[in-house]
This record gives C-alpha cells, sequence and structure tokens, in this order.
C-alpha cells in the first residue's frame, strides 16, 4: 500500500513538473513512462493473480468461460480512479495472459464479450457520477456474467438461460464486494 | 454506497430473482430432451425407467439413466465428470451438461 502511495505521489509530482519545467521535460516524461510502465505491471499482475484464484472455482458445467467475477477488481479500481484507457489496456492484457497461462483460448470469446459489455456499463455509470465504486461494479459484475451467457447461446441451447438468475446474483454479490473495498482503498491510498 | 447504488442494485437484484421465478417456479418435469452438438438426439419419458448410452462424434460417451421420474448421467468417459456429478434432475427446465462431449440433458 505504502509502495503504492509512493508511486501515486511521484507521478503527482512529475506531472506537475513537467508541465511547468519545460527544461528537465524529456527526463520527466521517461521518469512518467516508467512510473505507468510500474504501475500498469502492478494491476496485470493482480488481475492475472485474480484470474487464477477464479479459474479454481469450476463453472464450466453452466457454460464454458463463466467465472465470479474477482478479476474485475483492477478493472473497476482503474475506472473509479477515471483511468479508462488504462482499464482497458490491463483487462486486454489480463484476459489474453491468463488465456494463456490456464484458461485456454476456447474461452476466450466468453471472457472478451463480458469484459467488453462489463466496461461499457461502467464507463457510463462512472461518466454519470452518480454512483460510487459499489453500484458501478455490481453493474459491471452483472453486466459481465450477462456477456458471457450471451456468448454461450451461440454454442449450446437456450436453456443456459436458466443459470442466468443465479449468474446474475454472483456477479451484483462480488460486484458490490469488490466496489466497496477498491473505494475503501482509493481513499486510504488518497490520504 | 449512496442512493443510487441502492437503487442499481437492488434493481438488478429484482430482475435476476423475476427471472428465478420465472424459469424455477414451474414444478415437476415429465420427460428429458438429449441434445448432441446442439441437435436433439432423443426423448425418453421421465415415467418410464431406462438406461442408454449416447455417443458423440470424438468418440465420447454417456449413459443417461431414468429412474424413479428422475433422469441423471451415471457413466461417461469425459475428463471432467461433471455430468456425472450434476446428480439427478427431475424439475422442468433443470439441464445436466456435459461440456466435453457438447452432450445436454433438458427435463420438460
Ligand atoms: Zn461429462
Amino acid at each position: 500500500m505504502s509502495f503504492f502511495k509512493t508511486l501515486n505521489n511521484k507521478s503527482g509530482n512529475s506531472r506537475k513538473n513537467s508541465n511547468n519545467n519545460n527544461n528537465n521535460n524529456n527526463n520527466k516524461s521517461s521518469k512518467q513512462k516508467i512510473y505507468n510502465l510500474t504501475f500498469y505491471a502492478i494491476f496485470v499482475c493482480l488481475s492475472v493473480a485474480l484470474s487464477f484464484l477464479e479459474s479454481l472455482v469450476p463453472l464450466d458445467f453452466i457454460a464454458p468461460g463463466v467465472k465470479i467475477g474477482l478479476a474485475n477488481l483492477s478493472t473497476v479500481f482503474l475506472i473509479r480512479q477515471d483511468k479508462f484507457l488504462g482499464a482497458v489496456g490491463v483487462n486486454a492484457t489480463r484476459i489474453l495472459l491468463s488465456a494463456l497461462l490456464f484458461s485456454g483460448f476456447s474461452s476466450l470469446p466468453f471472457s472478451v464479450c463480458g469484459a467488453i459489455l462489463s466496461f461499457l456499463v461502467m464507463f457510463l455509470m462512472q461518466k454519470l457520477k452518480i454512483f460510487s465504486g459499489a453500484g458501478i461494479s455490481a453493474a459491471g459484475g452483472f453486466m459481465h456474467n450477462l456477456g458471457q451467457i450471451i456468448v454461450s447461446l451461440l454454442f449450446v441451447p437456450v436453456s443456459v438461460l436458466k443459470y442466468f438468475p443465479f449468474l446474475g446474483l454472483a456477479g451484483i454479490f462480488t460486484g458490490t464486494v469488490i466496489g466497496i473495498l477498491t473505494d475503501i482503498c482509493i481513499k486510504r491510498l488518497k490520504k | 454506497m449512496k442512493k443510487a447504488d441502492v437503487f442499481v442494485i437492488s434493481a438488478l437484484v429484482a430482475i435476476c430473482i423475476a427471472f428465478l421465478f420465472l424459469f424455477y417456479g414451474t414444478n415437476e418435469g415429465t420427460y428429458a430432451e438429449i441434445y448432441i452438438n446442439n441437435q436433439k438426439q432423443d426423448t425418453v419419458f421421465l415415467n418410464k425407467n431406462i438406461k442408454k448410452t449416447y455417443e458423440s462424434e470424438n468418440g465420447g460417451k454417456n449413459t443417461v439413466v431414468v429412474k424413479n421420474k428422475k433422469v441423471y448421467v451415471n457413466f461417461a468417459n469425459c475428463k471432467d465428470g461433471v455430468c456425472i456429478k450434476s446428480g439427478k434432475k427431475h424439475k422442468k427446465g433443470e439441464i445436466i451438461v456435459c461440456a466435453p462431449h457438447r452432450f445436454l440433458v433438458e427435463v420438460h
């Protein structure tokens, strides 16, 4: 946590400096690049780890690729800080890496569709500025699972829809928990 | 948590619960349909005890048993064995899936 804090502070400072001080511009912007690289690398690591944790909970009997939605944490965290592009990048990397490492490419279309739907909804809700982490993340978790069900309809009979209520509730639950935790984290980091 | 959050979360939960009633408010099933690769293979009636083995393209086998108005898979040569572990199904809309064999039993 304190590591994040220093990273955050440094980035804040270097950003200010690079705006005010043109002499050291190159130096500062490369510092900023290194900061970004480290910052997002940490998020990719975290989210791949969470993806792995998720893969230990097998829900594949419902439809291939169905997850409980833990890996959403890093996406929510970045979206809550208005780092939308970073959220997309980290999520894309996370999905590719976890497909390569453990979940396999057969579940890729499911993860991608879920991630896109969930990102769009969370992006819009964050932009509206009337929601906090809990609401945004709950909707994100819900849409993530909805997206996976929609893709699975292409492969298995319509009866997978029967699992929709449970998946929806699971998404809302993990989403809410993740959202609340994210807001607590962000608050602590800002202190 | 803001008011808007509570609203969104409860709306989503309400949607899920509505679908829960829609899908599971019904009662006992009367027959089961067997699908392989998304195509209907067979219909078995739950009031008649039977045991049948279905073969999918890649050599996958699933043995479906109907006993005491319940349907279940008692043998399968798939890796995960999820279909066997799913247990006995008898309610309308319940399904048994064997993802590796693209095999599905649905109770109606
Ligand atoms: Zn099986």
